[in-house]
């Protein structure tokens, strides 16, 4: 049977309680400075250990079609019937744009790629070219062979348009929307003034993917 | 509650109740470092805190999962595993197809809650392997490597100290029988026995392995490694048709005698927008052979410049475009004998 403390005991006793709680206060205090982030530096070591987290779902939209996340509506595929455009003659263009939304609660990066299939769809055939942030214009008449579609101004030239084949072509990588963000995309079809005489009468049609990957912090 | 020994003066509940938490919680953490220690030295298993939920629902964000590295061979289609990929990141998805060449094997990889496989394949000699996963637990882990966290650790680690060794000091040998840190609060509070001496030296061993062993975890340089299971989404845009005119053929190709008695060809314009130029089929019927000849767009009309009988056809040029012959033709007759060399139709 153990004995009451010595006469000194309740004042070292009150002395250890005090710098126990005086621990349980920094390690509390710690423990919320790193679940808050408020300490940057300290934050941005733990960046390197094992980085930040990101909850949420990822969804982008074209001109509000392919709604839904993940597995519900990826890959989809939608098909723009107004990018179209017949009876072109050298030269002429066409463009389109339309609202590109992160529809997600997670912010994305995207890359834009497109492909082309069908004969027009060769050196010197049909070029493409992507604007952001603009909108579309068109002017000129079929009858008049001299349409010309373009991008807040912009219109590519013989030089600059993207020829869109079988492999695809990379017109802009790691665009970052915010989650809930829009950005208007436009797209110039142009045919080449110097499409060869076999082109008379082809036709072809191009694919643009939004691969759209999470937002790493 | 029952009534335990919490090595210090109880001057009420509340000391001896946090005391008793902190001890507890002390202990989990030192098993679960010692763990954690033993299965990286032992078994060279890595740590995988998940960063984002594209393995949902099996793994979501912010879950712990313990991985063992695989030889590239080994590599199963439905295997969840985790590779670096070409920008650095690592990326844990679950395997598709595995396509072992020699010692490499070339992953494809799709996150569950994703709809197509990764852009990229992953070649590889080994991957880590995810044997079992928990969730919430990378969380605390992430926290606890942050030097807030550590911090806190460590604090949790000198509270432990401060509660097992007190009465160490305080109480002569004597007086505790040569037991260390047990004694009877005051009040008629019970005398727990020398039976509970043998867990809080044992807690007390395992806080200070645990802090060795939570040090050469968070130390060992990559054991625990942050991955990412990133959510995609793939929209396409598909066109309509584009499609290019054919030129239409130039019709109404005849031979009109004009001022002066002088024959020329022309045609009428043709349907569509209208054309950059004309090229003209002459074929010089005499010879029976045939030479073409650019004209501009205006004026619509072809001269000969040399003589002979031509029967001529049209076509309308646009850029670098041609249209088919016309359907007809006309004939001229440039430089008949007898006459001033003027062309005749």
């Amino acid at each position: 049977m153990a004995t009451h403390r010595s006469e000194i005991a309740p004042a070292r006793s009150r002395l250890r309680i005090r710098a126990i709680l005086g621990l349980a206060a920094v390690a509390i205090l710690a423990v919320g400075m790193s679940v808050k982030g408020t300490f940057a530096a300290w934050t941005d070591a733990a960046t390197m250990q094992t980085g930040t987290f990101a909850t949420g779902t990822l969804d982008i939209t074209l001109d509000g079609n392919l709604v839904g996340p993940g597995t519900a509506n990826n890959p989809g595929t939608w098909t723009n019937g107004s990018f179209a455009l017949t009876n072109l003659v050298p030269a002429e263009s066409y463009a389109v744009s339309f609202p590109v939304k992160n529809n997600g609660t997670t912010g994305l990066k995207y890359t834009l790629t497109g492909t082309g299939s069908g004969a027009l769809a060769v050196a010197n055939g049909m070029q493409f070219a992507v604007y952001f942030g603009v909108t579309a214009s068109n002017a000129g008449t079929e009858a008049n062979g001299n349409r010309v579609g373009s991008c807040g101004g912009s219109t590519p030239t013989d030089g600059t348009g993207t020829t869109l084949t079988g492999t695809s072509s990379t017109f802009a990588t790691d665009r970052v929307l915010a989650a809930g963000v829009t950005e208007t995309v436009c797209f110039v079809a142009r045919l080449n003034s110097s499409a060869p005489n076999t082109l008379q009468g082809q036709s072809m049609t191009a694919s643009f993917l939004f691969n759209a990957r999470q937002l790493t912090a | 509650m029952r009534e335990t020994d919490v090595a210090m003066r109880p001057q009420s509940k509340v000391p001896r109740v946090m005391g008793e938490i902190v001890l507890w919680i002390g202990a989990i953490l030192g098993l679960v470092a010692i763990a954690a220690g033993i299965a990286v030295l032992a078994f060279d298993v890595r740590f995988l805190v998940f960063r984002s939920g594209s393995m949902a629902p099996q793994i979501h964000t912010g879950a712990l999962a313990i991985a063992r590295p695989v030889a590239a061979e080994e590599i199963e289609t439905g295997d969840v595993v985790s590779v670096r990929s070409a920008d650095g990141m690592q990326i844990t998805h679950r395997v598709v197809t595995a396509t072992v060449r020699g010692d490499e094997a070339s992953l494809l990889l799709r996150g569950d809650a994703n709809g197509a496989p990764d852009a990229e394949v992953y070649t590889v000699r080994s991957a880590d392997r995810v044997l079992v996963s928990a969730p919430y637990l990378g969380y605390v882990v992430a926290r606890a490597l942050t030097p807030a966290g550590l911090v806190a650790l460590v604090s949790w680690f000198l509270m432990l100290l401060l509660l097992t060794t007190e009465s160490r000091g305080l109480q002569p040998p004597a007086r505790t029988s040569g037991r260390r840190g047990v004694h009877l609060p005051p009040k008629g509070r019970r005398h727990m026995g020398p039976r509970h001496m043998g867990p809080r030296i044992g807690l007390v061993s395992i806080l200070v392995a645990s802090v060795v062993l939570t040090v050469l975890v968070a130390g060992s340089g990559g054991a625990v490694l942050g991955t990412f299971a990133l959510l995609d989404d793939r929209a396409t845009m598909t066109s309509g048709a584009f499609v290019g005119r054919t030129l239409a053929a130039p019709t109404g190709v005849t031979c009109v005698t004009g001022a002066g008695s002088d024959a020329y060809i022309e045609w009428a314009s043709p349907s569509g927008p209208s054309p950059t130029g004309y090229r003209i089929y002459v074929t010089n019927t005499e010879a029976g052979s045939t030479t073409t000849e650019d004209v501009p767009v205006t004026p619509r009309e072809w001269r000969p410049l040399v003589t002979g009988k031509f029967s001529v056809r049209v076509a309308q040029r646009r850029n670098l475009w041609v249209s088919a012959q016309s359907a007809s033709s006309a004939s001229l007759d440039a430089g008949v004998k007898g006459s001033d060399y003027k062309a005749k139709c």
